[in-house]
């Protein structure tokens, strides 16, 4: 497995999050670290991607949200989805998949 | 306002609960205000809570109890946090810590390690690598707060830890320890046989103390810290460690053994007694028997006992301004000649003292 | 009973000895100290509170004392003391009033998280609250005065107490601590205003207290429930400006104008959002306080018919 290259996303273990959508975000609270956080569309749909399929790389997962969000690359570069991956992993929403 | 005596409430209600039934409105407010003083009301609450009576208590004593579980409880989460921060950091510098006192209760999942009032975590790394972990943590965004450029001193060649760091932000702050005791007291357990003896946490990069270190380290750290307001609290998390680990097979010959092969008999002498003294731990009289020889001649033996159990035991709030100050002085001195050989520590009380009349107030 | 019911030298005398225990709903806090001046300050813009008499039980006991022992020519200090604890440092006894405010709030802030407290200003009319969500220096306390001085119920100008997920506020009405300049603005807006002594050279500048009107403390702990929120802004000099803001924006800002979101977690997570859902949020920047009033019942006209 090439796991430095493309690591398969998780939920953190542990980790349980509470989402409310309204017009203009979402919020969202992580039950494990007690942090409340504003998220775009985007990065709400990634969680929920993950929460939903443990084990997606990024390029998977960017494709789902495409599929979602009904976007092109060029709208919403797969670059874009690796740097909010790194993102979530330091806030400890979600983590590597061991393999 | 006399309402009996707060402190013996607080005891009986910690040691049976179902007590709590039986007081009226005054005795609540004394012992509301008694638990708060000395840091153990989500303490009693969980107590509550495991006893089962919190239903039957009168409302404004659930939301009190209720109201300090709930600030505990964010504390320890925001504990574990902060360790998870430092973890991030010291991982890639490839230091491993030792998780200690409040963090690592939360770790072993104690039952009250989430009742505690703490405003800092403390952590272990070995001494060769405290350079190391000192970069790495600043780098990452950690500062010393501002200590003057003698507490720094004072900290470094005398403690027994970095000056305690903050990363700003966040609550809690950050006390990285080589040793439990400091280098210069008389008392010098070895940190490479607590290493020896260091368990999984089940996190990467941190491990705990021994069952055994980490009794020893709460007597250690309940004499020779010289912070004397958390007294009971910490007489607390004493008997919370010994009553997990009490059933474990031979805990007690163990604990005994390891207090010899660390020099640390004198600690657990006193912590033993304390904990018997002030709240009734259950602990086996064979051992107390096998402890006497732990402790120091007689004549001081019957002093230290009895100033200990006054000074273990719960503050009471009132009245206010608190007596003892006499003893807790003597114990001031005591403890801190355990932290520097006499010709150091008169200059720096005087210079502490000094400074106690003529800093201005924070 | 009322404090005002009391002579003042008799609730002094009670004040030195056992201490007063007065109802400020929804606690009841028992006050002691030796300070005279405190006490006849305390009798004054307390006025209409109820005493307690024979309590057994207060929910937060405050001693101010004078220091005392071998430093007795610093005695002009006092202490604020809580459960055997000094929490602050000594302080002037001139400055004994908004010392005892100050740490009231530090102790209720700390003590009450069987509820949501938001950082807000709080009025109450037709069994609607609006909150004032803001930060300190804001502006929001004369605000809440300015609004408690006419036909709104002053709920409290420090804390907007949400007991649950259906918007429910109770009161924690107190004397509004205004500051400097806005003392005399508010006296010029509202001049039958009573206020306490006006006290120079504290750590937030010239304080004087307002003395709750009667009409807001008659329903006692009666609430209300939230009808409107509404961020205020003050800017010297500036034209109103009120601007509807989405929900996600709103919660954020509660989150962050709150003393115990933090320590409520996911049950704040869901109150919050109860409240924003609740009610169109506004941000509200206004230099001048009937310009403030006007864009308020503008706001308010407008809930009542959507």
């Amino acid at each position: 497995m090439n796991h430095k290259s493309s690591p398969a996303w998780r939920i953190a273990p542990g980790q349980r999050l509470l989402f409310q959508d309204f017009e203009d975000g979402v919020v969202l609270f992580d039950a494990l670290v007690g942090s409340t956080h504003l998220l775009d569309a985007s990065a709400a749909e990634t969680l929920a991607i993950i929460g939903e399929a443990r084990g997606l790389d990024a390029s998977a997962i960017h494709g789902k949200l495409l599929e979602r969000l009904e976007l092109s690359a060029d709208a919403l570069p797969l670059a874009t989805v690796e740097a909010l991956l790194q993102r979530f992993e330091a806030m400890a929403l979600i983590s590597v998949e061991s393999a | 306002m006399n309402h009996g005596n707060a402190p013996a409430i607080l005891i009986a209600a910690i040691s049976d609960a179902a007590g709590l039934r039986e007081l009226d409105a005054k005795a609540w407010e004394a012992l509301l205000s008694c638990a708060r003083r000395n840091g153990v009301l989500a303490y009693l609450a969980s107590r509550a809570e495991m006893r089962g009576v919190v239903g039957d208590l009168p409302p404004f004593a659930r939301d009190a109890l209720a109201s300090a579980r709930l600030s505990a409880a964010r504390i320890g989460q925001l504990a574990l946090w902060e360790l998870d921060r430092v973890g991030r950091v010291l991982r890639p510098a490839g230091v491993t810590v030792v998780a200690l006192k409040g963090v690592a209760y939360l770790l072993r999942g104690l039952p009250h390690a989430s009742t505690r009032r703490m405003s800092d975590i403390d952590v272990m790394v070995r001494r060769e690598r405290l350079p190391d972990a000192e970069h790495a943590l600043r780098t990452a965004g950690w500062s010393f707060a501002n200590a003057d450029s003698y507490d720094e001193q004072y900290y470094r060649r005398w403690s027994h830890e970095l000056p305690p760091l903050q990363f700003p932000g966040r609550l809690l702050a950050l006390d990285v320890h080589h040793t439990i005791c400091p280098p210069a007291s008389r008392l010098r357990p070895d940190p490479a046989a607590m290493w020896a003896r260091a368990e999984a946490a089940g996190k990467e990069g941190v491990c705990l103390l021994c069952p055994e270190d980490s009794v020893l380290h709460a007597a250690v750290h309940l004499f020779f810290d010289s912070d004397f307001d958390s007294r009971f609290r910490e007489v607390i998390d004493l008997h919370e460690l010994v009553t997990a680990f009490a059933n474990r097979d031979a805990f007690w010959e163990r604990l005994m053994d390891r207090a010899r092969e660390l020099g640390l008999e004198r600690p657990l002498y006193y912590a033993l007694r304390g904990l018997v003294d002030v709240i009734a731990t259950p602990v086996p009289g064979e051992v107390l028997e096998a402890t006497s020889s732990f402790g120091p001649p007689p004549r001081v033996a019957a002093w230290m006992r009895k100033t200990l159990a006054t000074v273990l035991a719960p503050v009471d709030p009132e009245p206010w301004p608190p007596p003892h100050a006499v003893k807790l002085w003597l114990l001031y001195v005591r403890s801190h000649w355990l932290r520097m050989p006499a010709h150091a520590l008169i200059p720096h009380l005087a210079r502490k003292a000094l400074r106690r009349t003529t800093a201005p107030a924070p | 009973m009322t404090t005002g019911d009391l002579p003042a030298a008799a609730f002094a005398s009670r004040m030195a000895a056992d201490g007063v225990t007065l109802r400020i709903p929804p606690i009841t806090v028992r006050v002691r100290s030796d300070v005279r001046a405190l006490a006849l300050q305390l009798h004054n813009v307390y006025r209409d509170y109820a005493l307690v008499a024979d309590a057994d039980f207060a929910d937060v006991d405050i001693r101010i004392l004078r220091e005392r022992g071998l430093r007795r020519w610093d005695s002009k200090q006092a202490h604020f003391i809580v459960d055997g604890t000094t929490p602050f440092d000594p302080f002037p006894i001139e400055h004994a009033l908004p010392t005892f405010e100050w740490g009231l709030n530090w102790v209720f802030a700390q003590r009450m998280n069987m509820w949501l407290l938001l950082h807000a200003a709080a009025v109450e009319r037709d069994g609607k609250a609006l909150l004032l969500p803001a930060y300190p220096g804001g502006g929001k306390s004369t605000l809440a005065a300015s609004l408690a001085s006419r036909d709104w119920r002053l709920l409290s100008d420090e804390f907007a107490v949400v007991a649950d997920e259906r918007g429910t506020v109770l009161p924690f009405a107190r004397p509004p601590a205004i500051k400097n300049a806005a003392i005399d603005v508010l006296r010029a807006f509202a001049p039958e205003i009573s206020f306490g002594p006006v006290i120079p050279n504290t750590r937030k500048g010239t304080i004087a207290h307002m003395r709750v009107p009667r009409a807001s403390l008659e329903l006692g702990d009666a609430g209300a429930t939230v009808g409107m929120i509404a961020f205020p802004e003050f800017q010297a000099g500036a034209t109103i400006a009120v601007a509807r803001i989405g929900e996600a924006d709103a919660f954020m800002r509660l989150a962050v104008h709150s003393f115990n979101y933090d320590v409520l977690g996911a049950r704040a997570f869901h109150m919050a959002g109860a409240l924003v859902r609740s009610c169109p949020c506004h941000v509200l920047r206004y230099g001048d306080l009937s310009d403030a009033h006007a864009a308020l019942e503008s706001l308010a006209r407008t809930a009542v018919t959507a």
